[in-house]
């Protein structure tokens, strides 16, 4: 993975849903140490992201209409602060799906390092999302490509790895991915996509429109 | 752990008296800093108390932790809640500070430390009177990308204060296009550097940027002073060394020599003109002998303890809060020039400086801050890929 370099929160915005206090203000005080730009609200109701890098929430009086996002979807990194360890507080902090923790009564020492944590976290699990996202479609087209790996052994009298391989390489050439050559295929009954995908590509007008033409046609294939 | 009576500057008159803890590890492995750590707190405290301005007497508790990182703890303990003490002059590295914070947290104590260390703390019981990294790393990456290059070899002691000045290091270089980095560490205390100075010679870096301390930061100057001999070309001139840390003690052990031609980053240099710095010399010397020098460290310390002095008078009372917000208004003129506490991190404002060293163990002064400069120890200002770019303010007019 690739390393971070110096961690800088200059000009981050970040939003503090937190009642007025000590720890609010410890809170905003290192914040503004470390040159991010801080708002506070509370009480809050139905919280946008818009405009803010990363939110804060208080895990011992928050509910889900605090946020404007479905539970456990924040847009942006969520930090939560915790006070209470009733376990009912901890599940219902645990399903925000926060991406760093700090424990009340706030210090400055570790607010750095819980903001180092919570951008890694999020930035790591968007990642690890898209990625299951993309196995997710490609599993859901697995039956078009079994289908296109078995028209093209009776048409070419190969083998299913040899079959595969074909249909790879040539998604590779043509710049589609594997699933969207299959379907081809299995929409048309024949292997005349091979030659067509060939055709349009080479129309100036149309090179991309394919790529964009479903979910799990938008990446280029590889196993 | 070792307890010792001053009795230089044990007060004698009928002013109120303030215990004042002063601990520093003057036996153990970097015993050398440390007393000089000590000399420059004893040399303030003795000014203070015999000023007539001051309406108290410091009365220095002093205790020596002898590098035990546990005795830190113990002491911290004896001093603020068996003894009573709000405030301790104290500790040099960064791991004992680190051990001693939940102490002044728990007993409500403030810590006054003195040491240039590599930033990224803030704690409401420690004022940091020493250098940040944005006052001596930056100016000296700055410098030698400008004038050397980007080919950076090195080496530091095998601690977190190496570790972090080489990723500030690795980060500025990389930053800037450099293809070879070179990473090395010494223990603590370790004076084995051959195959370091194999490397250095092999692989001809643009500098060499040091991180060592003590008696590992003397064997390696020896030996790459040998190595200039045993290879001519190798002048300080092409292939210089450059710290954030040597300081005038360490090199008035290298000379003649092995003290010539380093560069050297720090917000204080003995050869610092003014008749301030002319003053601290003289008190130096006068204490603890004509063959003394001074350094940041003691002068660190030095300003550290006049700052206290002057907080507890503005205050008027040795409670926390007061105390701080008296010190956020003084300003001192250190033997640097005018120094004063940034009230929103607790650091210190101090003018960073680059210098060349000579074979009489003395630094001459090439480059100067216009102003003190706003401490930054989370380097929130700082950008690796503007610091080549700036036009250099300096010549490296002693060479």
């Amino acid at each position: 993975m690739k390393r971070r370099g110096l961690p800088n929160f200059r000009n981050v915005r970040a939003l503090i849903v937190h009642p007025p206090g000590d720890n609010s203000a410890v809170l905003t005080a290192q914040l503004g140490r470390l040159g991010l730009c801080t708002e506070s609200i509370w009480p809050a109701d139905n919280v946008s992201p818009e405009g803010y890098d990363v939110i804060f929430f208080d895990a011992d009086r928050g509910y889900d209409q605090q946020f404007g996002w479905e539970r456990g979807q924040a847009p942006i990194p969520l930090i939560a602060l915790m006070g209470s360890e009733a376990p009912g507080r901890i599940e219902w902090t645990l399903g925000q799906m926060p991406s760093a923790y700090l424990v009340k009564p706030l210090q400055p020492t570790g607010i750095f390092s819980a903001l180092v944590v919570a951008f890694h976290d999020f930035e790591v699990r968007t990642r690890l999302m898209r990625k299951v996202e993309d196995l997710n479609a490609r599993l859901r087209a697995r039956p078009t490509v079994v289908a296109a790996i078995t028209l093209v052994q009776s048409c070419m009298t190969i083998d299913s790895q040899a079959a595969y391989d074909l249909l790879r390489s040539e998604a590779m050439r043509l710049q589609v991915s594997v699933e969207f050559l299959c379907e081809q295929i299995e929409t048309t009954g024949s292997l005349t996509p091979l030659k067509t995908l060939a055709e349009s590509g080479t129309n100036p007008n149309s090179p991309n429109k394919r790529l964009g033409a479903g979910a799990s046609a938008n990446r280029t294939g590889g196993s | 752990m070792h307890t010792s009576e001053n009795t230089q500057t044990t007060p004698t008159s009928s002013k109120e008296k303030i215990s004042i803890g002063i601990v520093f590890s003057t036996t153990g492995p970097y015993a050398g800093i440390a007393q000089e750590l000590q000399n420059g707190a004893l040399l303030a405290l003795s000014e203070v108390n015999a000023d007539p301005q001051f309406d108290f007497q410091l009365d220095p508790v002093i205790l020596d932790p002898g590098g035990d990182l546990e005795a830190y703890q113990a002491i911290s303990r004896k001093l603020l809640k068996q003894g009573g003490l709000k405030h301790v002059v104290g500790c040099y590295t960064s791991s004992s500070r680190k051990e001693v914070i939940p102490v002044f947290e728990k007993y409500d104590g403030l810590l006054w430390y003195p040491s240039h260390y590599e930033g990224f703390e803030h704690c409401n019981n420690v004022i940091y009177t020493g250098a940040s990294p944005n006052q001596h790393m930056v100016p000296l990456m700055s410098h030698m990308l400008q004038h050397f290059g980007n080919r950076a070899y090195c080496v530091g002691s095998d601690y977190i204060w190496g570790w972090e000045s080489n990723r500030i290091m690795r980060e500025c270089v990389t930053e800037h296009g450099a293809r070879d980095f070179w990473e090395r560490y010494v223990p603590v205390g370790s004076v084995e550097v051959d195959k370091i100075i194999d490397e250095i010679v092999q692989s001809r870096p643009s500098y060499i940027f040091s991180s060592l301390i003590g008696v590992s930061s003397e064997a390696f100057m020896r030996a790459m002073q040998a190595a200039r001999q045993a290879n001519p070309e190798l002048t300080c001139n092409v292939m210089p060394v450059c710290s954030h840390t040597l300081s005038e003690p360490e090199l008035a052990r290298l000379a003649p020599d092995a003290a010539d031609g380093h560069i050297a980053s720090s917000v204080y240099f003995q050869s610092t003109p003014g008749e301030c710095n002319a003053r601290f010399i003289a008190g130096y010397r006068a204490r603890y002998g004509a063959d003394m020098v001074t350094s940041a460290n003691s002068e660190a310390a030095y300003n550290t303890t006049h700052l206290l002095a002057r907080a507890l008078q503005k205050a008027g009372t040795q409670e926390l809060d007061a105390v701080k917000s008296a010190l956020y208004d003084v300003r001192f003129d250190a033997p640097q020039g005018r120094i004063w506490i940034d009230p929103g991190n607790n650091h210190c404002f101090l003018t960073p400086a680059l210098a060349v060293s000579n074979t009489s163990g003395q630094f001459d002064i090439f480059h100067t801050c216009d102003a003190p400069m706003r401490p930054d120890p989370y380097l929130v200002d700082f950008d690796a890929h503007r610091l080549g770019d700036a036009p250099s303010p300096d010549e490296r007019a002693a060479q």
